[in-house]
């Protein structure tokens, strides 16, 4: 057992992640970013855990942090920090929604245009239009007909941030379909589906994934606007973006009933990003040099 | 050069055309029955039946949409419900306060970020460059309203320097102005900072590596000079080019920045008209503001070419 073990850790391939693990975690900010983002997650976790949903009371509406409510309160008397732990769940599952749907989505259509130039002139057409249209303004013209909803808000992200990953997908298609191994696979005797799926797929895998991280950050960012101005997630289904919709009116008063949860949201983004960052250079360290 | 400008801009109708059918289409395949939507939650079937034969919403989808079509090549965005005005008047009484917004932020930006950048490429690996380069990654990840909101606590609400929430249109003086404007227009400048910085610092730093500065500095020429008057330029082209694409994230951080400070701008028409759910108030602002970042961005890449004269397309 522990021989099959140790063979099974020398093998080429699990060095091989094992040396891109570490040279995503040696990356300056890398660290940082996860420690960023670990607090809030945790927070989240260990509210979904432990803490009930906030209850209303009237007697200790907006009051300042304190040991009873580390957060403070909002106008309803909730207890803030159970209130926002609770509303990241929805914050930080819409953005993981809208990475996930739009990545595959995206790699789908992506493959499709590189391949079938019919398909590739009409799609990128349609592709074009939807981003010349800023992503936060498609989303409100989709929210204001399609009305407060959290499917309706991952649906109105999803659309307006697909095309990016398109691109993306195409551009790598066409220009890995030239390579020489893609000609050597084909001499081979592979078909079209197989070298799509076994030979270029994970080669596009890897800059997808920087992608991913940086959809799932705005989108975690969008939803806040979206909410922020109304056209977001319903009232009775807190995230961070409507909770400081919710008391945005009483900021003077109880500042921290906006600051925090607006924290909240900064510390995950900035923690995914630099992560998302350190992903990135760690696959490419020639961008590493430049940027 | 006339050739490309032409060229570049007949590309920009099919796009156009593109991103009108979008919008269109989201309007009224986003909701199962636009007229319901119009006519309110209280509307009898009725009303929504008189609705859906004003705004012609009976006919099939393809006429609506040449109908759609034909008013927009004159210009005209649809009529309000909620104020029975044009929203063409609409947004031509806001664009005023929303292009100040705009104007001031980015050439706070820019003041910020071009220096900022330089000197960090400048002075790359450093102390200096790293705290650089977390200004900039902070400042974009974080939602415009927690800088506006911070910005509000410390400097109008602490310090009291300026009005918390309001504007002043320019022809009541600069002062007035700038005393309104100001921290909005930082607030969503900061944030757009941010992106320009990474890329001046990026365009700098490959153009310090090339050889005409090499030459620069073995002419003797000081460090300020090499860095302006050679790296800088010729880093210009990526930057504006950035400047371009990332109007979007102007766009909609005009649209929250006016929110919060209550400016009434486009922006804020925008959100008034989700609230009211005047639709085509909401279409035509979507549909605005599109076709200017289209236009944006070809006024970038005729620029682009103007300033480059290695650019042959």
């Amino acid at each position: 057992m522990a021989t099959a073990d140790a063979t099974a850790l020398s093998s080429p391939r699990h060095g091989a992640v094992r040396r891109g693990l570490g040279a995503i975690f040696t990356r300056p900010g890398f660290r940082p970013g996860l420690v960023l983002f670990s607090l809030p997650l945790l927070g989240i976790l260990l509210g979904a855990l432990v803490l009930a949903p906030a209850g209303m009371d009237g007697a200790i509406r907006l009051t300042a942090p304190s040991w009873a409510h580390p957060f403070g309160t909002d106008n309803l008397g909730r207890d803030l920090f159970a209130h926002v732990l609770r509303g990241g769940r929805v914050s930080l599952a819409i953005g993981i929604a809208v990475a996930v749907l739009s990545t595959a989505i995206g790699l789908v259509l992506g493959l499709l245009a590189g391949f079938i130039r019919v398909v590739d002139a009409v799609l990128m057409r349609i592709m074009d239009g939807i981003m010349a249209i800023p992503g936060i303004l498609l989303a409100i013209a989709l929210m204001s007909v399609a009305g407060a909803g959290l499917v309706n808000v991952i649906v109105a992200i999803t659309i307006a941030d697909v095309p990016r990953v398109v691109r993306l997908v195409r551009a790598m298609v066409l220009s890995l379909r030239e390579q020489t191994f893609v000609d050597a696979a084909r001499i081979a005797g592979n078909r079209t589906g197989r070298i799509v799926f076994r030979h270029l797929l994970p080669m596009t895998l890897g800059p997808l994934a920087v992608q991913a991280t940086f959809i799932c950050t705005s989108a975690i960012i969008t939803e806040a606007y979206l909410s922020f101005i109304g056209a977001g997630t319903p009232p009775d289904m807190p995230s961070w973006g409507n909770i400081i919709a919710e008391n945005r009116i009483y900021f003077r008063g109880a500042p921290w009933s906006v600051l925090i949860p607006g924290c909240f949201i900064a510390a995950t983004v900035l923690g995914i990003n630099l992560m998302g960052d350190a992903l990135r250079d760690a696959l490419d360290p020639r961008v590493a040099k430049a940027i | 050069m006339a050739a490309f400008i032409v060229r570049r801009m007949l590309l920009t109708i099919p796009v156009m055309l593109v991103v009108a059918t979008v919008v269109f289409l989201i309007m009224r395949l986003g909701a199962s029955d636009p007229a319901a939507v119009l006519a309110g939650e209280l509307a009898t079937d009725a009303q929504i039946a008189a609705i859906r034969a004003r705004y012609g919403f009976d006919a099939p989808i393809l006429v609506q949409l040449v109908k759609w079509f034909g008013l927009l090549l004159q210009g005209d965005l649809g009529v309000s419900i909620y104020t029975q005005m044009p929203v063409t008047t609409l947004i031509g009484q806001r664009i005023g306060a929303t292009l100040s917004l705009a104007l001031y932020a980015m050439t706070i930006a820019v003041a910020i970020a071009v220096p900022l950048g330089t000197i960090a490429a400048w002075k790359a690996g450093s102390l200096i460059d790293r705290a650089v380069m977390v200004f900039a990654v902070s400042a974009y990840s974080f939602p415009v309203f927690l800088i506006s909101y911070a910005l509000i606590l410390v400097f109008a609400l602490d310090l009291g320097l300026f009005p918390v929430q309001g504007y002043k249109p320019l022809a009541r003086g600069i002062g007035p102005w700038l005393e309104y404007l100001t921290l909005p227009a930082l607030s969503l400048g900061l944030a757009y900072a941010a992106l320009l910085a990474r890329m001046t610092r990026a365009s700098v730093l490959e153009m310090l590596r090339q050889d005409f500065v090499r030459t620069a500095r073995a002419k003797g020429l000081r460090t300020f000079q090499v860095l302006v008057r050679h790296a800088l330029r010729n880093a210009a082209v990526p930057i504006v080019t950035v400047i371009g694409l990332s109007l979007a994230a102007l766009i909609s951080g005009v649209v929250i920045t006016e929110t919060v400070f209550a400016i009434p701008g486009i922006g804020r028409l925008t959100v008034d008209g989700i609230f009211t759910r005047d639709y085509p108030v909401v279409q035509g602002v979507v549909l605005f503001f599109s076709f200017v970042y289209v236009f944006l961005n070809l006024a970038v890449d005729v620029i682009y070419a103007l300033v480059d004269p290695r650019i042959r397309y």
